[in-house]
C-alpha cells in the first residue's frame, strides 16, 4: 500500500488535533476510562459476546488517545527540562537580587537565602521553581517586560510553591498510597490490562487536581506578601498571547486564576510593603 | 522607533495600560482613580498599581489633590491623573511603525 502525500498531511492534521484536544477533552477521555475501568470492567467476564466486543473496541480507542495525547503533553515537559539542562553551559544564568526580594523573602520567614536566577535561555519559556533545589528561575524575556513590582509578585508565586512543597510532596505520597491500594483491590475484580489502564487514568486526574491546587495556594501565598496587583496584571499581559485560555495538566486557567486573586483586591490591603509602615 | 527600541512603548501593550491611557487621553481633564476605574471597567487598586507603572515610565503624572465628591462637605484626597505629552509621542511611535 502507498502511502501518498496528502494521506501523511492528513494522517498529521488528526496527531495535532488529538495532541490539541482541549484540557476539558482530555479530562472527559480520563474519566470515561476509569468509570468504564470500575463499572463494566468488572463485569466484564460476564457480559455477552458482543457487548464484550463493543466495550473491548471503545476502550483500546479511548486508550490509544489518551496516550497519545499525554505523551506529547509529557514530551513537551521533558524537551524543556532537557533543553534546559543542555543549553545551562552556554545561557550561563545571571543572579537576580534586590533589596525588595530579601525583604520579602523575610516576610514570608524564609531564613535562608533563596537564589533566584535570569537566563535567556530559549528552553526556559516561563519562571519555574525547582523544588529539590530551591532555586527560583526567570526568563530574561520577562524580567524585560514586566515592571518590577510585577518581577516581585512573580518571585513571590515561586517563593510560594517553595515554602508549600512538603504539603505538596505529602499530597502526592498520599495521592501514590491510595492509587496502589485501589489499583490491588481493582485488580482482584477485572482483567490486568484494564486494571492498568484504569489506574493511569485516575493517576493523571489525581495528579492534575493537585497540581492545580497547589497552584492556587501558591498564587495565593504570593498574594498575601507581595500584593495581588502584580500577578493580576502578570496573568492579564499573560492572556493576550494565549490562544486559548484552558488551563493544562498542572496550571489552571489563567482566567480563573485572576477571578480568585480579584476577590483578595477588596480586603484590605496586604502587601509585605505596606505592613511595615 | 525610538520608544519601541527603549522599552517604553512596552508599557502601554499591557491590554489594562492600554485601556487607561486611551482613557486619560481622549479627556483633556484630570482624572482621579475611581473615575478612570468606573470608565474601563478594573477595580481601582488595579487602576492604582497601573498608573504607578505608568507614572515611573512618565507616560501619566500624578499629583494628590482635594475634591468634594458626591456633594460631600469636606473634601476627599484623590490622586489626579493625566497623560503626558511623551504618552502622545509613544502612540504615535506604535502607530507607525504598525503602519
Amino acid at each position: 500500500m502507498n502511502i501518498t502525500g496528502s494521506d501523511m498531511s492528513r494522517l498529521r492534521t488528526l496527531g495535532e488535533r488529538i495532541y490539541f484536544l482541549t484540557f476539558r477533552v482530555r479530562t472527559l477521555i480520563l474519566l470515561s476510562l476509569v468509570i468504564m475501568g470500575i463499572i463494566p470492567g468488572t463485569f466484564i467476564t460476564s457480559l455477552p459476546s458482543t457487548a464484550r466486543w463493543v466495550y473491548a473496541y471503545v476502550f483500546v480507542i479511548f486508550t490509544l488517545a489518551a496516550t497519545y495525547s499525554f505523551t506529547n503533553v509529557i514530551t513537551v515537559q521533558v524537551k524543556q527540562m532537557v533543553g534546559l539542562a543542555i543549553y545551562s553551559r552556554k545561557y550561563k544564568p545571571e543572579k537576580y537580587s534586590t533589596s525588595k526580594l530579601q525583604q520579602l523573602q523575610k516576610n514570608m520567614g524564609f531564613k535562608k537565602e533563596v537564589e533566584v536566577f535570569v537566563t535567556d535561555n530559549p528552553w526556559a519559556s516561563s519562571p519555574f521553581a525547582n523544588l529539590f533545589t530551591g532555586k527560583i528561575c526567570l526568563p530574561k524575556d520577562w524580567v524585560d517586560a514586566l515592571h518590577e513590582s510585577e518581577i516581585l509578585s512573580t518571585i513571590g508565586h515561586e517563593l510560594g510553591h517553595l515554602k508549600t512543597r512538603s504539603k505538596y510532596f505529602l499530597e502526592t505520597v498520599t495521592i501514590l498510597s491510595i492509587l496502589i491500594a485501589f489499583t490491588i483491590w481493582l485488580s482482584f475484580f477485572t482483567l490486568q490490562i484494564i486494571c492498568q489502564v484504569t489506574a493511569f487514568a485516575l493517576e493523571m486526574l489525581l495528579f492534575t487536581y493537585i497540581s492545580r491546587r497547589n497552584e492556587y495556594r501558591a498564587d495565593l501565598l504570593g498574594a498575601k506578601y507581595a500584593g495581588p496587583e502584580g500577578l493580576i496584571s502578570v496573568f492579564t499581559w499573560l492572556q493576550t498571547s494565549m490562544k486559548r485560555d484552558e488551563g493544562s495538566e498542572t496550571h489552571p486557567s489563567l482566567g480563573s486564576r485572576i477571578e480568585k486573586l480579584n476577590a483578595l483586591l477588596d480586603s484590605p490591603s496586604n502587601s509585605a510593603d505596606e505592613k511595615e509602615h | 522607533m525610538k520608544f519601541i527600541i527603549d522599552g517604553t512603548a512596552g508599557l502601554v501593550m499591557h491590554p489594562a495600560r492600554y485601556q487607561i491611557l486611551q482613557c486619560l487621553r481622549k479627556t483633556n481633564e484630570p482624572l482621579f482613580v475611581e473615575q478612570i476605574a468606573k470608565s474601563v471597567n478594573i477595580h481601582p487598586r488595579m487602576v492604582s498599581h497601573h498608573l504607578d507603572v505608568l507614572e515611573e515610565g512618565e507616560l501619566v503624572e500624578s499629583k494628590y489633590e482635594l475634591v468634594k465628591v458626591n456633594g460631600s462637605k469636606r473634601g476627599v484626597a484623590v490622586r489626579l491623573c493625566k497623560a503626558t505629552p511623551k504618552a502622545e509621542e509613544v502612540f504615535l511611535d506604535i502607530k507607525e511603525s504598525v503602519t
